[in-house]
């Protein structure tokens, strides 16, 4: 089978179609919430982002695989693959935010409110396509809704992830037209959240001893740190 | 002195949370795993006759081990390269095995006669392979050198570059000269 669509050197399967559809996305919809604020970020704005964090993401995935620096170069210029390590990808898209907010001195809570809810529905499509081409499987398990993939069955946790993101973004959005303060800390405890519910069903999930998940313990504090805010933002507006 | 007093629900979720994170606890795996740098440890599986065929067999010389399976569709995308390239390798000493994930003989079998492919392909039928190099991608290639050192775990379709690359580390010994 080939893959769907080719571009140059890029050849882009289901995977690489949904990545492209959330980059779209992304964009788009941030966009038009920065203008209702006010706020116009140039495109070039939207550009470093991006490429910072794809960058990240495909360094963060190549560091963790390759052992040679020969290995390393080779893999970082080559653009048939797109595989991205997800925290890494997290940390580039974090740092290249805060560096667009400081050159255009905006306030840094502003531009996380425009780009909260995008950056979470884009995630929802990426673990679609994660879904689709096996990428970041689930631990075997041979329950009711388990599915065949890399040769056993197993849980189907992309789309956990897809429905958790989904199903919060769509909550927070529509409770943002009643209280637009609370979607920034909202949508920091929706992408905790689903870190805490489903990377114990991840397979390539970094394990520390006893087979506790180090990131569910990481995203336990995020999700306690989110609710505290979010409460402490409840009683003031009380 | 003012003590900070967390909402009790942030206790509860937190408590919750934790019972979560413990229940969710993943047991150790038992299959022996392999980092880059480690010895690949032997792994029995099958050639397309059904006859066991072990790891340890390829001790001695360099190889490249590929992933795949049938139905991934990088996997097919990237099988012409390696057929065009098998031949390459052979001629600087090293092996190359394409190592199916999870499938049947019988499948992997058609699919070889269909696309006419030659090259060595042994049969993983419960994936242990993907178990051992930590990796649940496919296609992922294994590089290991003469010792049986894995060199690189490499997730996603490989390309002529990288291959060409990494055939120069696996026959470059520790000191520099080549084989």
């Amino acid at each position: 089978m080939m893959p769907l669509v080719s571009i140059g050197p890029l050849r882009l399967g289901s995977y690489g179609l949904l990545v492209l559809c959330a980059l779209m996305v992304w964009w788009s919809w941030s966009e038009r919430r920065l203008k209702r604020t006010d706020i116009v970020l140039h495109d070039w704005h939207f550009i470093a982002i991006i490429a910072t964090t794809w960058l990240a993401g495909r360094l963060g995935a190549v560091l963790v695989q390759s052992p040679t620096w020969a290995g390393f170069v080779a893999q970082m210029i080559q653009l048939r693959t797109i595989e991205f390590h997800g925290w890494a990808a997290v940390a580039g898209g974090l740092l290249a935010s805060i560096a667009v907010a400081q050159r255009t001195q905006i306030a840094w809570r502003q531009l996380w409110e425009a780009f909260a809810l995008p950056t979470l529905a884009a995630h929802a499509l990426v673990s679609v396509g994660a879904f689709l081409a096996g990428n970041g499987a689930g631990v075997l398990w041979d329950g009711p809704w388990a599915v065949s993939m890399l040769g056993a069955l197993r849980h189907p946790v992309q789309l956990y992830e897809a429905l958790i993101l989904g199903v919060g973004v769509a909550w927070l959005w529509a409770w943002e037209r009643q209280r637009p303060e609370l979607t920034a800390w909202g949508a920091v405890l929706l992408w905790s959240t689903m870190v805490l519910l489903t990377a114990g069903f991840r397979a390539d999930a970094w394990l520390l001893p006893g087979g506790i998940v180090a990131t569910q313990l990481v995203a336990l504090v995020v999700v306690s740190i989110a609710v505290e805010r979010v409460m402490i933002q409840q009683s003031r507006l009380r | 002195m003012n003590t900070y007093r967390l909402h009790p629900l942030t206790l509860a979720v937190f408590v919750l949370g934790l019972v979560w994170v413990i229940v969710t606890r993943q047991a150790q795996p038992v299959t022996p795993t392999v980092s880059a740098d480690e010895i690949l440890p032997e792994v029995t599986l099958r050639a397309l006759t059904n006859e066991p065929i072990s790891t340890s067999t390829l001790r001695g010389r360099p190889a490249m081990l590929t992933l795949w399976a049938s139905w991934c569709p990088p996997c097919v995308a990237e099988m012409p390269l390696l057929a065009e390239m098998q031949p390459w390798l052979a001629e600087r000493g090293i092996e190359f095995v394409a190592i199916n994930q999870g499938e049947s003989p019988t499948t992997i079998a058609e699919y070889l006669q269909a696309h006419g492919y030659s090259f060595a392909v042994w049969s993983d039928t419960h994936a242990q392979m993907g178990s051992v190099v930590r990796s649940n991608d496919l296609p992922t290639t294994v590089f290991v050198d003469a010792n049986g050192v894995v060199r690189l775990v490499y997730r996603g379709p490989v390309t002529a570059e990288l291959i060409r690359v990494m055939a120069d580390v696996l026959t470059t010994d520790a000191t520099g000269v080549r084989s």
